[in-house]
């Protein structure tokens, strides 16, 4: 179930929000909010089939126990090993459903024997989300080993925040520090609501009419990928990045605007990012939770910019090889991430006077053209049909489109228009700000019913990021 | 919360839950409310069992209005006169029959795909009908392969005189459903059904996945039916048919400006001996396939012919009315089939003929199947085929 299908959209959400608002409007039902919480959240994950279920819940059990154990065990030796169980035991789960067809078949290649050639074809159902959840559990024992939180000691309020829906699959990566006073106490009111409005309409109306509206593009487009020319190959290029940037846009508003409609405050999660000056500044606009966590846990650990020149390029790159990896299991994302570290590097060495010196302008559309060329490397499987992507952006040569090609262009001109309008006008920071008054109402839900009923009249395009 | 004084910011809540309330009810009293394109999504059988031995819902009934299958293809919204009455009626074993029908000695057996089944005609104009109404030649409409029918029980103590495989010379010459019959003792007994309730009490079981379920709530949404059905209202108010059609996102159904009429896959219709699926080696590999089966049928004591027409690309577009015969597909398919001594009706003089003495087309404008003038002109030729082939003078069939 996708925050943009029909069935969340006239089933799931309505009547679960409803019935939340109902237990909200006393204070003796409201109690059983969390409870609603907790069972929406269940159903919600048990639509992706129940193979692994257990995989989100014994977890749960598990890391509230080890955070117990954490918070109260004085011995430094003891507190250390119940963290790196419970780190161990996350990332295992996360190596064994997402790494283990990758690496065995890698292995295979090395030394070929048969029970890596089993292990490379075993079927392993990859549990929805368990890249984002992985990261979510290891912050929380993280932090309570590091004190900088107290673990909860209420199993009802960390399942909450192990469990809650908006987050679950695709982050924003919340930590339990942003959001436990909320889980203990919160208050919907119509401010909560107007800006629950805003964000879900607005993310679903970018989901639906800039990110789906240019897949059908991107997939006739990849049906001629051995055909393409320099024309379609940079068209290839942009409609990607604008639908990856518009997809994931769109899933993190309508994540923090269901939180805010349940009375939850979510961190914001992108801050136009491809108006980015360089690729260091790039990385703290998009998938800001994500980057944020990166750092806290993977690059700072590793020794961050304390340690030296050379070690902070070393742990910038290894950061991003790994930040690669996290997106999937194949070498077209450890290609990626170690390009994104190379230029993170680059920009470092490289004397900041003479960057500087470039307009804002020419360096804003250097760092999209650069981001937007990695993404092909992202978007494809094999790192062969990139290749071809790049060969024909280089070879410099022109064909007429298509009739066909041509119509799809034509449909997808709307999307293109708006999302263009949306990168250079709109700053994503400053939906916060809208005041809610009745004609912003008006208009907000009119964009909601709008999207809602946009949606079901096209086709209903999985969320990106959900596969990670 | 609060929402005395600031009520009217939970509005939208409020009619988004009526919108969730109007699918529900939508759902709840779905078999009383069609919102269906046509008649045979109503009457499909969607429990995945195979198309030949229950095509669609046992003693089900339809009795509405449908529109061409390839309008929603293409976005346009249908015209007054393209929303036709339809009446669909399926018999105790889920074949398009008038119910009881095999309860009596049949003389013949109708064979082919949805040009058979009739997925855009009403009951009274399938050719089964016709055959058994206006020419009391009682024929069983049964749109299966010749092997069903070869391994089918109920045929062989009730075996008709006649089997017509009837298509379009592409299906003639490519489709699967013609081909061989592979000899063995029938086995397969259908079961006989009461009644519609009673097939659905053992065959349509509620789903058992989420993704079904899903599926199943958004197939009968009426916020998602009134949704479309605005987008094609506004898609049609803006622009006309020819600029809708420009701009259509899909390879598989094209408009002709000049026919006015939809196509199908167009392309791939192409009748030209020669071209895709239409080259002289399939015509010889069809040819000899049949000539087995009616060898195998002959035993039996069943005549096979076979009725192949221009398919709608040939008999409705310019561009193909002037193909020499020698490159006619159709025209190769009848005389091989006739040297190899299969039984064959000329449909290709008969069109002709038709579209010289008519103004009408053979296949709707906006579907992908032909029309019911060509069901009788069909009929027609049969039973006069059957006249003038029947050893017997004394038993011709009169209308």
């Amino acid at each position: 179930m996708n925050f943009s299908d029909y069935f969340f959209l006239i089933y799931f959400f309505p009547i679960l929000l409803a019935i939340y608002l109902v237990t909200q409007s006393t204070p003796r039902l409201a109690r059983l909010s969390n409870l609603i919480l907790i069972i929406g959240s269940l159903l919600f994950y048990l639509s992706f089939g129940m193979n692994n279920i257990e995989v989100l819940l014994i977890p749960v059990f598990f890391d509230f126990c080890l955070a117990q154990l954490i918070g109260k065990t004085r011995n430094l030796n003891s507190r250390k090993m119940f963290f790196l169980m419970g780190v161990v035991t996350n990332l295992g789960l996360l190596g064994y459903f997402k790494y283990t067809h990758f690496l065995s078949g890698q292995l295979f290649l090395l030394v070929p024997n048969t029970f890596l050639a089993k292990l490379s074809t075993t079927e392993i159902f990859l549990p929805v989300g368990i890249s984002f959840i992985t990261f979510q559990r290891i912050s929380y024992l993280t932090d309570v080993y590091k004190k900088k939180i107290k673990a909860s000691t209420n199993f009802f309020h960390y399942t909450v925040y192990a469990l809650l829906f908006p987050h679950l699959i695709a982050g924003p990566i919340v930590r339990y520090s942003e959001i436990f006073q909320e889980i203990k106490k919160r208050y919907v009111d119509y401010q909560s609501f107007f800006r629950g409005l805003v964000f879900f309409s607005v993310g679903l109306f970018l989901k639906t009419f800039i990110a789906d509206q240019l897949f059908p593009l991107e997939e006739h487009l990849d049906t001629l990928i051995t055909q393409l020319d320099t024309l379609k190959a940079v068209i290839i290029t942009l409609s990607f990045s604008l639908r990856l940037y518009f997809d994931f846009l769109g899933y993190s508003l309508m994540a923090i605007g269901i939180a805010s409609f349940f009375g939850f405050h979510f961190p914001d999660n992108f801050d136009s990012p491809y108006t980015s000056v360089s690729i260091t500044d790039f990385w703290q606009k998009w998938n800001i939770s994500l980057s944020l966590w990166i750092r806290d846990y993977i690059y700072i650990p590793l020794g961050g910019n304390r340690k030296g020149e050379i070690r902070t390029n070393l742990n910038l790159l290894i950061t991003m090889i790994l930040a690669g990896l996290w997106h999937g299991a194949g070498w077209n994302y450890i290609v990626w991430g170690t390009l994104h570290g190379c230029f993170l590097v680059t920009e470092r060495i490289l004397p900041q006077n003479i960057i500087a010196k470039l307009p804002k302008r020419i360096r804003q559309i250097l760092t999209f053209i650069l981001v937007s060329s990695l993404w092909v490397i992202f978007k494809f499987k094999t790192l062969s049909e990139a290749k071809l992507v790049f060969h024909a952006m280089t070879t410099w040569t022109f064909f007429p489109l298509e009739d066909i090609t041509q119509n799809i262009l034509f449909a997808t001109i709307p999307a293109w228009l708006i999302g263009v309008f949306w990168i250079i006008c709109i700053k994503e920071k400053n939906l916060k700000a809208i005041q809610p008054n009745v004609w912003k109402l008006i208009f907000f839900s009119c964009l909601l019913f709008f999207s809602i009923s946009f949606s079901m009249v096209k086709r209903s395009i999985a969320f990106i990021y959900f596969q990670f | 919360m609060s929402i005395s004084r600031h009520f009217f910011y939970y509005i939208p809540l409020a009619v988004w839950l009526c919108l969730s309330l109007i699918d529900i009810y939508g759902f709840l009293n779905r078999e009383n409310i069609p919102i269906y394109f046509r008649a045979w999504e109503y009457v499909s059988n969607y429990t995945g069992k195979d198309a030949g031995f229950a095509v669609f819902k046992p003693m089900s009934r339809y009795s509405g209005t449908m529109t061409g299958d390839l309008l929603n293809g293409i976005g346009f919204s249908p015209k007054p006169n393209e929303i036709r009455k339809q009446e669909f009626i399926v018999d105790e074993y889920g074949y398009r029959n008038q119910p009881q029908l095999l309860d009596k000695p049949i003389d013949a057996i109708v064979l082919g795909s949805s040009f058979v089944a009739g997925g855009q005609e009403t009951q009274e104009n399938l050719i089964s009908e016709i055959l058994t109404r206006d020419y009391n030649l009682r024929t069983y409409n049964s749109p299966t392969s010749l092997q069903y029918y070869w391994d089918d029980y109920r045929f062989k103590s009730n075996t008709p005189k006649y089997i017509f495989v009837v298509g379009t010379e592409g299906e003639i010459i490519n489709s699967l459903w013609k081909y061989i019959i592979e000899e063995k003792e029938p086995y397969n007994i259908p079961h006989k059904w009461n009644s519609y309730q009673e097939w659905k009490a053992e065959n349509e079981q509620l789903p058992n996945t989420f993704e079904k379920w899903a599926f199943l709530f958004k197939q009968y949404s009426l916020t998602r039916f009134a949704s479309v059905q605005l987008d094609f209202k506004l898609k049609n108010l803006m622009y006309s048919r020819e600029e809708i059609a420009k701009q259509s996102t899909q390879n598989f159904v094209t408009y002709d400006p000049q026919s006015k009429m939809l196509f199908w896959q167009k392309d791939f219709d192409n009748p030209t001996l020669g071209t895709e699926g239409k080259k002289t080696e399939d015509i010889v590999k069809s040819a000899e396939t049949l000539k087995k089966s009616s060898d195998q049928l002959n035993m039996r004591g069943v005549r096979l012919i076979v009725v192949a027409l221009p398919s709608k690309t040939h008999a409705e577009l310019e561009t193909y009315k002037n193909i020499p015969d020698s490159q006619n597909a159709l025209i190769i398919l009848q005389k091989t089939l006739k040297k190899y001594e299969v039984e064959v009706i000329d449909m290709n003089e008969a069109v002709e003929e038709y579209k010289n003495t008519h103004s009408t087309p053979l296949y709707y404008p906006d579907d992908s199947h032909w029309n019911s003038d060509t069901n009788y002109l069909i009929s027609k030729k049969i039973v006069e085929y059957l006249n003038d082939n029947t050893k017997t003078k004394n038993k011709k069939i009169k209308r």
